[in-house]
């Protein structure tokens, strides 16, 4: 469709380039490493940004679940914050951290926290409590009702919100670092299309789509029915 | 006096927030050009409020997005809806679709910048891609999960497709279609401000952007709080009422 769309239309590379274009650029831009290198630095990246977000916005979400005063008096300041678009604080970032890795990983894992905080949230709550105050009654701790009742109740929820926290922080990731400039699959595209180099940007897009697609169906969404299934819960 | 003790324990946060944030600028912890005070974001606020500037770049922002999002939406159900009722078309296009839906949004700016310059069109295009493909992917899921036996069954009683369509199809797919629809306003939402970073000269990204760029970091910080409570409406404008439809309708608890 895309061969056709160039072969009638015939727009010139600078515009849309055909995919055997593309195709060569793809190669050329692997060889000399540029597109590898931009990957794995994306994928560095959203490795931090994962490992940042996930235990924090399930730790936080446990101690808002559990403790009432705590979810009172945190969740309307929680859902301001998520009300703002991660990429408005990349300013304010780049102020405090400086133009380095940790402005970019950081507006991701903004992005990427929310989502799974209130899933994670929404399965604490739904676990009956019934069986917490069970626990309890049997004279375990709280530490034992966290770790055998509320994480293992609210796994799926968890699974569904890190799903969707990569979305997010996929795409922040992306546009921080088209900001930021410091390598990365965000500026491969913006330094592409800074000299004109259309067919790179193709390139950089499609990797993007790709990586994107290849986390969802290899990763995230197994986990997910796999959550799903063992604990026979179906997400609302 | 009991109903107004939650009225009084939010405004007591918010006091104790703007108070910790007083105190850190005070404190001097970090630079003091970087973290105004409430007092100087405030008059900031007053600032760009009093010439103009803020009511233009929110209304810009605002009604990009409002036109984007009712164009993108409504294309991307129809779209959904239209490759689902074909099959065979939607079993061919959906990884297409899904494919173009991981890419959507903020990625095609440089490209856009290519095609359209800066300014309102890549904006646009940014936008509206954000939010075609989230919703056109969540349609077409919705649509395709919907047990063929019932409209087989309409079908046998003699219903026409627009009755099937009408009665079975659409109310079938409309959690999925929600989800869609309130994803899209998150992703197109994000897209908007971004581009509105890199590529326009007006709109709320931009004012934060520039508020950084210029050292006016009272308008910048006063921008981005802006930014969450025009989120927040947003929110309430459009998925509230769409939301309580829908449980109301249907019974459904979206997580």
């Amino acid at each position: 469709m895309w061969w056709l769309a160039v072969w009638v239309w015939r727009p010139g590379p600078e515009i849309l380039p055909s995919p055997a274009d593309v195709a060569v650029e793809a190669i050329r831009a692997l060889r000399g490493g540029v597109l590898l290198e931009a990957t794995l630095r994306s994928i560095a990246r959203l490795l931090f940004t994962a490992i940042a977000a996930i235990p924090l916005g399930v730790g936080v979400a446990l101690a808002v679940g559990t403790v009432p005063a705590a979810s009172e008096l945190l969740m309307p300041v929680l859902r301001y914050l998520t009300a703002i678009p991660a990429i408005a604080w990349l300013p304010v970032f780049l102020v405090a951290f400086g133009f380095n890795e940790t402005s970019v990983v950081a507006t991701a894992a903004y992005s990427f926290f929310f989502p799974v905080l209130f899933n994670t949230l929404v399965g604490v709550q739904t676990v009956p409590r019934v069986l917490r105050h069970a626990i309890r009654t049997l004279g375990g701790s709280g530490y034992r009702v966290v770790r055998d009742v509320l994480l293992p109740g609210a796994l799926p929820s968890i699974a569904a919100g890190v799903r969707l926290g990569f979305g997010y922080g996929w795409r922040a990731l992306v546009g921080a670092e088209m900001l930021v400039a410091q390598g990365g699959l965000g500026y491969l595209l913006l330094k592409a299309q800074s000299v004109g180099l259309v067919p790179r940007m193709v390139v950089g897009m499609v990797a993007i789509g790709v990586l994107a697609a290849l986390v969802d169906a290899l990763l995230l969404e197994p986990l997910e029915e796999a959550t799903v299934r063992r604990w026979g819960t179906v997400r609302g | 006096m009991k109903v107004a003790w939650p009225v009084l324990r939010r405004w007591a946060l918010a006091a104790v927030a703007v108070g910790a944030w007083a105190w850190v600028a005070e404190s001097r912890l970090l630079p003091r050009a970087f973290v105004p005070s409430p007092v100087e974001v405030a008059r900031g606020f007053v600032e760009v409020l009093g010439n103009g500037l803020l009511i233009r770049h929110v209304k810009d922002s605002v009604l990009r997005f409002a036109a984007c999002y009712a164009l993108g939406s409504g294309a991307g159900v129809v779209a959904g809806v239209l490759m689902g009722l074909v099959p065979p078309l939607g079993r061919f296009l959906r990884p297409l679709v899904e494919f173009f839906n991981a890419i959507a949004g903020i990625a095609w700016l440089p490209l856009a910048m290519m095609w359209f310059g800066t300014g309102e069109p890549t904006v646009a295009f940014v936008t509206l891609n954000g939010i075609f493909f989230v919703v056109a992917v969540n349609t077409l899921a919705g649509v395709q999960a919907v047990p063929r036996l019932y409209e087989y069954g309409l079908a046998v009683l003699g219903a026409r497709r627009a009755t099937i369509l009408h009665q079975v199809t659409l109310p079938a797919a409309f959690p999925a279609i929600v989800t869609g629809l309130r994803l899209a306003m998150g992703f197109g939402w994000r897209a908007l401000v971004a581009s509105e970073m890199l590529a326009a000269s007006s709109g709320m990204g931009y004012l934060v952007y520039r508020g950084s760029y210029d050292f006016r970091y009272d308008v910048m910080w006063a921008s981005i709080l802006l930014l969450g409570a025009i989120s927040l409406a947003l929110d309430h404008l459009v998925l509230a009422p769409l939301q309580r439809r829908t449980v109301e309708r249907w019974g459904l608890v979206q997580g």
